[in-house]
C-alpha cells in the first residue's frame, strides 16, 4: 500500500520534472525576441504624422498607447491599424474615433501660390517644395495626406485630392466581375 | 545572386538537346479549339481610319517626338526612348489628329495617354535602316537598334526584348518558346508555318547577341504543319546545327516561361529570380521574327499577328493587325455577330482578360481577340463553397495549394500568403478551371497579389514618411540649439564691445547692481539714499513721479503713498508731509469718513502748532482706509499754503508715514523712482521743487481722466494768482462746480500758487492752458455760476468751502449728491 | 456597347460539386444492394428516413443562418452525409437512431462549423460514434442473414420493426436477430471480439458455427460492394488515390503485422480489408474532402494513420469496428499534416 503510493508519488514528481524541464527549455529556446514596444507599435502606425491622434506624430502616440492611451485614434491608419494595435496591446478592438477617408494627397493650385513659406513649415514629412516668393509645389510621393498644410496657407491653394488611379495602381476587385457568391468564406 | 553553379550544366545541354523532357506538376487539358482559326492563311486586317497607339507605360510617359497636325510615316518613332522603355512607331503614314487620353487595353480600362493618328491609307513608311551583315555588328549596337525599333514580347506578357537580350550572366540556351499552350490562340502557329524562314534568321541574330551554347524551338505536339514547316526550314540552314527543335506534349500551361523552363531543362527558377541566371534566355517565335525584321530589315515594330477567333465572328482566322487598330475596327471587318456577341477576351480563354470598350486599341501584347457567344463560355457559375478537394493543387503547374491561398486570401492573411507562396502562382487559371466550386481563385490572387503590393507599397512609404519626419525634427532641434548658440554669442560679442568701450566696466551691470542695491536700501537706510545727488534729478523725480501716478490709476496705493513720502523726507518742507498726511485722511474719508476728512484738513491750518498731530491723526486714518485709487499727487503742494510746521515733528511724522507706507508698497516703479525722488526733494531749492511739483501736477492732469476738468484748472490758478481772497473763493466755487460736473478733478492747483507764487509753475500751468484751450467755454459757464456765489464769500470760508471741494473732488467715484450736501455745511 | 467583364480562366470544367456527390451516391449503389440482397430492404428505410431528415435539417439551418437554400442543398452533401449514416447503422435500428444521428451530423458537425467545407469532422462518422456511445444495443444488433433467419421477414415487418420495434407478427427486433441455432447475431466483427474474450483463438473462432452464422459472408460481400463503387470513383477521378491506396495498404500491412506476431488473437487481413466499414471506409468516409487532408503526401499520410489507428482498436479496443473512431482521430489530425506536407513549391525552397 505505501510502496504503491510511493510509487505514485515519485512517478509524479519525476513527471513534473521532466516537463518543467522541458517548459524551460522551451522557454529559452523559442523565446520571441522582443522588440521594444514602441518601435512595434510605431512600425504599425501609418506614419502619416497628421497629429490626428492628439499627439505631435506617429511616434509619440505609439508611445502613449505604450503607456496605455485609447487605441482608436488614428483614423489614416483605419480600422486596420486600430485592430493591429489593438491584438498587441491585448485590448478589445474599439470603434475608430474619427472617421476612416480615402487617402489624400495635397496639391498646391500653383498660379495662386504666393510663395509665403507656410506650409513647408507645416508639412511633418518635407514633402513640400519652395522658397520665399517661389511658387511651392508638393513631392506626391512623399505626401503623407496629413492636411496640415492646408490650413495655414494663406491663399487657400492647398486641395487634398484622391490619389489618381492608374494602371500602376489599379486594384482588381472581384465586384468587377460578376460573380455571385452564394456562401460564406 | 548570379552563381554560377546555378547555370545549366554541359551534362544538362547534352541531355536537353538529346530531346530529353521533364515533367512540371500539374497542369490541365482544356478543349484546344485551335482549328478554327489555323487552317487559313494570315491576312492583312488593313488601315482603319484612326490609329489609336498608346504611349504611356504605367504612370511613365516618355518625351513626344510628334505634335497635333504633324504628319507621320509609317515606322515613324513617336516618343523617344525613356528608361528601359521602348519607342513606339506610327504604325501607318497619316496625320497625328490627336494626342489624348484614350481607352486602353488594359483589364481596368483606363484612359491612357495615346497619339491619335488619322491615317490618309498611302501607308508610305520611313526610309529602313538595313543592317544584312549583322554578324559584324556590335551585340550592343543590336541590342540598340532592337529597342529603338519597339521590339516587346509577343508572347503575352510585353517585356522589352533588349532587356533580355542583355542578361547578367553567361547564356547557355537559347529557348524560342512556339508551345503556344492557350486553346483558341493559333497565331505562333501560323506564323511558324509561313514565316519558319524568317524566324531561323531572327533566331540567328538572337544568337549572334547571346552567343548561347544550344537553341532550342519548344513546340507542342498538336501543332504538326508548323512542326514540318520548322523542320524544312532548318533543313535549308544547315549551318544551324545548335537548333534543336524539341516536341513536347500538349498540356497547359507548357508555354507558362517556369513551366517550359521545367520541361525543357527539368530545372526551376527560384522564386524571385530570373531565368537568365540559368543561362536561359526565352523569346517567343513572334518575337524571334521581329528582331529579324528590325535587325535584318530596319523595321519596326508596327503590326502583329492577332488570332481572331470564337463563334461570334464569321471570318476566323490570324490577321496582322497594325498596333493602334480599334478592336471595333476589327470585329467590323470580320463579321461579328453582335447579337452574339457578349464578351471580348483579349488572350486566351485561361490567361485572358476581357475589355468593356471595344474602341480600345490593339497593342503590341494582344495576340489573340477571342468573341465568343455566350454558348461557348457560358458566365461563371455561382461561386460554391470550396470543398477543399484538392482538384486545385493537382492541377497547379506551380505546385501551390490553391485552397488555402483561397482561404488566406479571403481573411486577407499577408503573412500566410507568403508562407503559401503566393508570389510563386503566375495565374494560369489551371486551379480555377478544376475547381467544382466554380470559385474564381485567380481573381481572388490577383486581388491578395495588389493588395499585398499595396500594403508593401505603403510599409515602404510608411518608412519613408517616419525617416523623413525624424529628419525634419532633428532638424529643427538641431536649428533651435544653434539659433539659441548663435544668440548668447551675439550677446557676449556685444558685452564683450560694451566693455571694452568703457575701458572695462561693466556698465550695464553696474547700472543693475545699483538700481538693486537701491531698492534693496530704500526702506532701511533713508539717509544713505539721499547722498548721491545730482543736480537734474529734480525733473528725473518728478517724471517718476508723473509714473507713479499712473500707476497708481491703475490702483497702485502703495506708490502713491511712497510719492506723498518722498516730500516729507525734506526737512524743509514739512508742510509737504502734513499734506500728505492730509491726502490720506481725505482718502479715508471717501472710504466713508467724510466728517472725519473734513476735520482734518481744517485743523491743520487751524493748528499750526501741532501739525504732527494732524499729520498722526491723518496717517492713522489713511491706515484705515488706505484704498482709494486716487491718491492725491498734488496734495504736498497744497499742504504748503496751510501748514507752518515745526520742522522737526513734522519730519518725524513724516518718517513714521514714510516707514508705512513702505511697508504697504508693493509697486515696483514707484519703490525704484522713491529714491530719486527723495534725493530731489532733499537738495533742491523750493523753486525747483515747485517746479517738479508743477511738472509732476501737469503729468498728473494728464493722465487724470477728466481732461475736461484738469483742463479748466490752469486758468482758475492764473486767476486765483492775482486775485484777492476773494477771487479765490471764486476759484474755489469754480473748483466746486466743476467738481461736481466731471467729478474727478484734483483741486491741487490753487493751493500750489499760494504756496509756491513763482512764475514758474505758472509757467508751466500756462502751457497746459494753451494745449487745452479748447476747453474755455466750458470755464465760462463755470464762471458765471461762481459769480452767483462770490458775494458772501470770505477768504476763510473760501478755503474752507477749497477745502470741501478737494474732498469732495477725491470723492468722486461715490455719489455726487453727497458732495453737495457737504458744500452746504 | 459595353462587354462583361469576368474574371480568366473563361473556360472551365462542366464537373461541379454536385455532379461530384451525384457520382459518390451512384457508386453506393453496388454495397447497397448487395446489403439489401443479404439483410433485406430495411436499409432503403433507413436511408429514406436519413435522407430526409438530412436535407430538412439543412434546409431549416440554412434558413436561420439566412443562407440560400436551394442552391446550397443541391451540392448533395447532405445527402451524401445520411446515406452513408444510414448505411452504417444496423438495418433494424429503430427509426429515431438513424434521426438523431443525422440531425447531429449535419447540425452540430456540419452547420455548426459553419456548413460544407468548413467541418473538421467528418459528419458522417461523428454521428456513428455518438450513436455508438449513446445506443450501443440498437447499433450492435444486426439481422442475421436471410437464409439464416428463423423466419421470413418481409419488407412490411422491417418497416414496422423499424417504426414500432415489433414485426407485424410480433417479433421485437431481439427476437429477429436469434438465428436457426438460437444464437444471437452479431457482426464478425463482434462475433471474433466476443469470442476472443471467451478464451477462444481466431481459428476456432472462424471455424465456428456462430461466426459462420454471424454472416460474415453478407459483409464481405457488401465490402465487395463497396470496393466495386470505390473502383468506378477512382476511375472517375472523382477521389484520387492517394486517401484509399494507402489507407488498404495500411491496413493490409498493421493487420499483417499484428496477424504474424500474434495469429491466434489477431485477424488476418484479409479479414480485416473484408469485414466491418473497411471498403466503405475507405473509399466514401476517408476520401471525404472537406475533412480530409489535402496535400499528396499529407492525404497518404493520413490513409495510414487511420489504417493504424483502425487495425489497434479492432485489435486491442474495447469497440468491435474502429473505423468511426479511427477516423475522427485522423480528422483531428489533419491541420497539423497539411502544415507538415506542403509540397515543395515550382522554383521554392525544398
Ligand atoms: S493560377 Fe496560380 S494557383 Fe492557380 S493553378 Fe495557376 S499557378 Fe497554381
Ligand atoms: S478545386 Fe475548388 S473546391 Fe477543390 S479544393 Fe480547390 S478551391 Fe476548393
Amino acid at each position: 500500500m505505501i510502496s504503491s503510493i510511493a510509487l505514485a508519488v515519485f512517478a509524479l514528481a519525476c513527471l513534473a520534472a521532466v516537463f518543467g524541464a522541458l517548459l524551460g527549455y522551451s522557454s529559452i529556446r523559442f523565446k520571441v525576441k522582443a522588440e521594444p514596444i514602441v518601435e512595434e507599435l510605431d512600425a504599425m502606425l501609418p506614419q502619416t504624422q497628421c497629429g490626428q491622434c492628439g499627439y505631435p506624430g506617429c511616434k509619440p502616440y505609439a508611445q502613449a498607447i505604450a503607456n496605455g492611451e485609447d487605441i482608436n485614434k488614428c483614423p489614416p491608419g483605419g480600422d486596420a491599424v486600430m485592430r493591429q494595435l489593438a491584438e498587441r496591446m491585448g485590448v478589445e478592438p474599439q470603434q475608430l474615433d474619427g472617421e476612416e477617408k480615402p487617402k489624400l494627397i495635397a496639391f498646391i493650385r500653383e498660379d495662386e501660390c504666393i510663395g509665403c513659406t507656410k506650409c513647408i513649415q507645416a508639412c511633418p514629412v518635407d514633402a513640400i517644395m519652395g522658397a520665399t516668393r517661389q511658387m511651392h509645389t508638393v513631392i506626391t510621393d512623399e505626401c503623407t495626406g496629413c492636411e496640415l498644410c492646408v490650413a495655414p496657407c494663406p491663399t487657400d491653394c492647398i486641395d487634398m485630392l484622391p490619389i489618381e488611379i492608374t494602371t500602376q495602381n489599379w486594384q482588381w476587385n472581384l465586384q468587377r466581375i460578376p460573380t455571385k457568391i452564394n456562401t460564406e468564406l | 545572386m548570379t552563381d554560377k553553379f546555378n547555370l545549366l550544366s554541359d551534362e544538362q545541354l547534352a541531355n536537353i538537346s538529346s530531346g530529353k523532357l521533364w515533367n512540371f506538376h500539374g497542369g490541365v487539358h482544356p478543349q484546344e479549339n485551335k482549328l478554327q482559326s489555323n487552317q487559313s492563311a494570315i491576312r492583312d486586317a488593313g488601315i482603319p481610319a484612326t490609329l489609336v497607339i498608346p504611349i504611356q507605360h504605367k504612370t511613365h510617359v516618355p518625351e513626344l517626338l510628334v505634335k497635333v497636325g504633324d504628319t507621320v510615316l509609317k515606322g515613324q518613332p513617336l516618343t523617344k526612348v525613356y528608361g528601359a522603355l521602348v519607342v513606339q512607331h506610327a504604325s501607318s503614314s497619316g496625320v497625328v489628329v490627336a494626342i489624348e487620353n484614350r481607352p486602353s487595353l488594359h483589364p481596368s480600362g483606363l484612359d491612357m495617354l495615346s497619339v491619335v493618328i488619322q491615317t490618309d491609307g498611302l501607308d508610305r513608311s520611313v526610309e529602313a535602316r538595313r543592317i544584312p551583315a549583322y554578324q559584324d555588328v556590335e551585340p550592343a549596337l543590336l541590342i540598340d537598334k532592337i529597342q529603338q525599333l519597339g521590339v516587346i514580347g509577343l508572347g503575352g506578357a510585353g517585356f522589352p526584348t533588349h532587356l533580355k537580350l542583355m542578361p547578367h550572366a553567361e547564356i547557355k540556351l537559347l529557348l524560342i518558346n512556339a508551345a503556344e499552350c492557350e486553346p483558341y490562340i493559333t497565331a505562333d502557329d501560323r506564323l511558324i508555318q509561313e514565316q519558319a524562314i524568317e524566324m531561323i534568321d531572327g533566331i540567328n541574330v538572337l544568337e549572334h547577341i547571346l552567343q548561347p551554347q544550344l537553341t532550342v524551338i519548344a513546340i507542342e505536339d498538336n501543332k504538326k504543319d508548323a512542326i514540318s514547316a520548322l523542320q524544312k526550314a532548318l533543313q535549308n540552314h544547315p549551318k544551324n546545327k545548335n537548333i534543336k527543335i524539341t516536341i513536347i506534349p500538349t498540356i497547359y500551361p507548357s508555354g507558362s516561361a517556369k513551366q517550359l523552363i521545367e520541361i525543357i531543362t527539368g530545372e526551376q527558377t527560384p522564386i524571385g529570380h530570373h531565368a537568365s541566371e540559368l543561362g536561359i534566355v526565352m523569346l517567343n517565335v513572334g518575337t524571334a521574327v521581329a528582331v529579324k525584321e528590325a535587325v535584318i530589315d530596319g523595321k519596326a515594330l508596327t503590326s502583329r499577328i492577332v488570332t481572331l477567333t470564337g463563334d461570334s465572328l464569321q471570318k476566323k482566322g490570324n490577321v496582322s493587325v497594325r498596333i493602334g487598330t480599334p478592336i471595333q475596327y476589327l470585329l467590323d471587318r470580320f463579321w461579328v455577330n453582335t447579337n452574339a456577341l457578349n464578351q471580348i477576351i483579349i488572350g486566351g480563354p485561361m490567361m485572358g482578360f476581357t475589355v468593356e470598350n471595344p474602341a480600345a486599341p490593339v497593342t503590341k501584347i494582344c495576340n489573340c481577340i477571342l468573341a465568343p457567344t455566350a454558348k461557348e463560355m457560358p458566365p461563371a457559375k455561382p461561386e460554391m463553397p470550396c470543398i477543399r478537394c484538392s482538384e486545385c493543387a493537382e492541377a497547379c503547374p506551380a505546385n501551390l495549394l490553391p485552397q488555402q491561398l483561397l482561404w488566406y486570401s479571403k481573411s486577407q492573411d499577408h503573412d500566410k500568403l507568403n508562407d503559401y507562396n503566393l508570389s510563386a502562382c503566375i495565374e494560369c487559371g489551371a486551379c480555377a478551371y478544376v475547381c467544382p466550386s466554380h470559385i474564381p481563385l485567380v481573381e481572388y490572387y490577383r486581388i491578395a497579389k495588389a493588395e499585398i503590393r499595396t500594403a508593401q507599397e505603403e510599409a515602404k512609404k510608411a518608412e519613408i514618411a517616419r525617416i523623413r519626419h525624424e529628419k525634419r525634427e532633428a532638424r529643427l532641434a538641431q536649428a533651435k540649439i544653434d539659433r539659441q548658440a548663435k544668440h548668447k554669442q551675439a550677446a557676449e560679442k556685444r558685452k564683450a564691445q560694451l566693455k571694452e568701450k568703457n575701458g572695462g566696466e561693466d556698465l550695464i551691470a553696474a547700472a543693475l547692481a545699483r538700481a538693486k542695491a537701491k531698492k534693496a536700501n530704500a526702506s532701511e537706510t533713508q539717509s544713505e539714499t539721499e547722498q548721491p545727488v545730482k543736480k537734474n534729478d529734480a525733473v528725473a523725480a518728478a517724471i517718476a513721479r508723473a509714473k507713479a501716478k499712473k500707476a497708481a490709476q491703475a490702483g497702485n496705493i502703495g506708490e502713491t503713498q511712497q510719492s506723498t513720502e518722498t516730500a516729507p523726507a525734506t526737512p524743509k518742507n514739512p508742510a509737504v508731509a502734513a499734506a500728505i498726511a492730509r491726502a490720506k485722511a481725505k482718502k479715508a474719508a471717501q472710504a466713508g469718513n467724510i466728517d472725519d476728512a473734513q476735520q482734518s484738513t481744517e485743523t491743520t491750518p487751524a493748528t499750526p502748532k501741532n501739525p504732527a498731530v494732524a499729520a498722526a491723526i491723518a496717517r492713522a486714518k489713511a491706515k484705515k482706509a488706505a484704498q482709494a485709487e486716487k491718491a492725491t499727487a498734488s496734495d504736498p503742494a497744497e499742504e504748503t499754503s496751510t501748514v507752518n510746521v515745526d520742522p522737526k515733528k513734522a519730519a518725524i511724522a513724516a518718517a513714521v508715514a514714510r516707514a508705512k507706507a513702505k511697508k504697504a508698497a508693493q509697486a515696483e516703479k514707484a519703490t525704484a523712482s522713491d529714491p530719486a525722488e527723495e534725493t530731489s526733494t532733499v537738495n533742491v531749492d523750493p523753486k525747483k521743487a515747485a517746479i517738479a511739483a508743477a511738472v509732476a501736477r501737469a503729468k498728473a492732469k494728464k493722465a487724470a481722466q477728466a481732461e475736461k476738468a484738469t483742463a479748466s484748472d490752469p486758468t482758475e490758478e492764473t486767476s486765483t494768482v492775482s486775485t484777492d481772497p476773494k477771487k479765490a473763493a471764486i476759484a474755489a466755487a469754480i473748483a466746486r462746480a466743476k467738481a461736481k460736473k466731471a467729478e474727478r478733478s484734483e483741486q491741487v492747483e490753487k493751493v500750489t500758487q499760494q504756496a509756491e507764487p513763482d512764475n514758474s509753475a505758472v509757467i508751466a500751468e500756462r502751457k497746459k492752458r494753451k494745449q487745452q484751450a479748447q476747453l474755455q467755454k466750458q470755464q465760462a459757464v463755470a464762471e458765471q455760476v461762481t459769480e452767483a456765489e462770490l458775494s458772501p464769500a470770505e477768504i476763510k470760508k473760501a478755503k474752507i468751502a477749497a477745502a470741501v471741494a478737494r474732498a469732495k473732488a477725491k470723492k468722486v467715484q461715490n455719489s455726487v449728491s453727497q458732495a453737495e450736501n457737504e458744500e452746504q455745511k | 456597347m459595353a462587354f462583361i467583364n469576368a474574371s480568366s480562366p473563361h473556360q472551365r470544367t462542366y464537373r461541379s460539386t454536385t455532379q461530384i456527390m451525384l457520382w459518390v451516391m451512384a457508386c453506393l449503389i453496388p454495397g447497397i444492394a448487395i446489403q439489401s440482397y443479404f439483410f433485406g430492404f430495411a436499409n432503403l428505410i433507413q436511408i429514406s428516413i436519413a435522407v430526409i431528415v438530412a436535407l430538412l435539417a439543412e434546409a431549416i439551418i440554412l434558413k436561420i443562418r439566412k443562407r440560400p437554400i436551394i442552391n446550397t442543398l443541391k451540392d448533395g452533401s447532405a445527402l451524401v452525409t445520411g446515406i452513408l449514416i444510414a448505411i452504417a447503422i444496423p438495418p433494424l435500428a429503430p427509426w429515431w437512431v438513424a434521426v438523431i444521428g443525422t440531425l447531429f451530423a449535419i447540425i452540430f458537425v456540419k452547420q455548426l462549423y459553419g456548413g460544407l467545407g468548413q467541418n473538421i469532422f467528418n459528419p458522417a462518422m461523428a454521428a456513428y460514434v455518438l450513436l455508438l456511445i449513446s445506443f450501443p444495443v440498437q447499433m450492435t444488433t444486426w439481422l442475421p442473414m436471410e437464409s439464416l433467419h428463423p423466419f421470413s421477414i418481409s419488407f412490411m415487418d422491417q418497416l414496422n420493426a423499424v417504426f414500432t420495434g415489433h414485426t407485424l407478427d410480433g417479433y421485437t427486433v431481439s427476437q429477429l436477430t436469434v438465428s436457426i441455432d438460437g444464437l444471437t447475431m452479431a457482426t464478425p466483427l463482434d462475433t471474433v471480439k466476443n469470442s476472443l474474450k471467451a478464451g477462444l483463438t481466431t481459428t476456432e473462432i472462424f471455424d465456428s458455427a456462430i461466426f459462420n452464422a454471424s454472416s460474415s459472408q453478407a459483409i464481405l460481400w457488401v465490402n465487395i460492394g463497396f470496393l466495386i463503387g470505390g473502383a468506378v470513383l477512382l476511375a472517375k477521378r472523382i477521389i484520387l488515390w492517394m486517401i484509399p491506396i494507402s489507407f488498404l495498404a495500411g491496413v493490409t500491412i498493421f493487420s499483417f503485422i499484428a496477424y504474424a506476431y500474434q495469429p491466434d488473437l489477431n485477424g488476418s487481413p484479409m479479414f480485416h480489408l473484408f469485414s466491418g466499414a473497411t471498403m466503405l471506409g475507405a473509399f466514401f468516409i476517408l476520401t471525404d474532402p472537406v475533412s480530409a487532408a489535402t496535400t499528396v503526401k499529407g492525404r497518404i499520410i493520413f490513409g495510414l494513420l487511420i489504417a493504424f489507428l483502425m487495425v489497434l482498436i479492432r485489435n486491442v479496443g474495447g469497440y468491435p469496428d474502429a473505423i468511426a473512431f479511427a477516423v475522427l482521430l485522423g480528422n483531428m489530425c489533419v491541420p497539423l499534416i497539411d502544415y507538415y506536407t506542403q509540397p515543395k513549391v515550382y522554383g521554392g525552397r525544398a
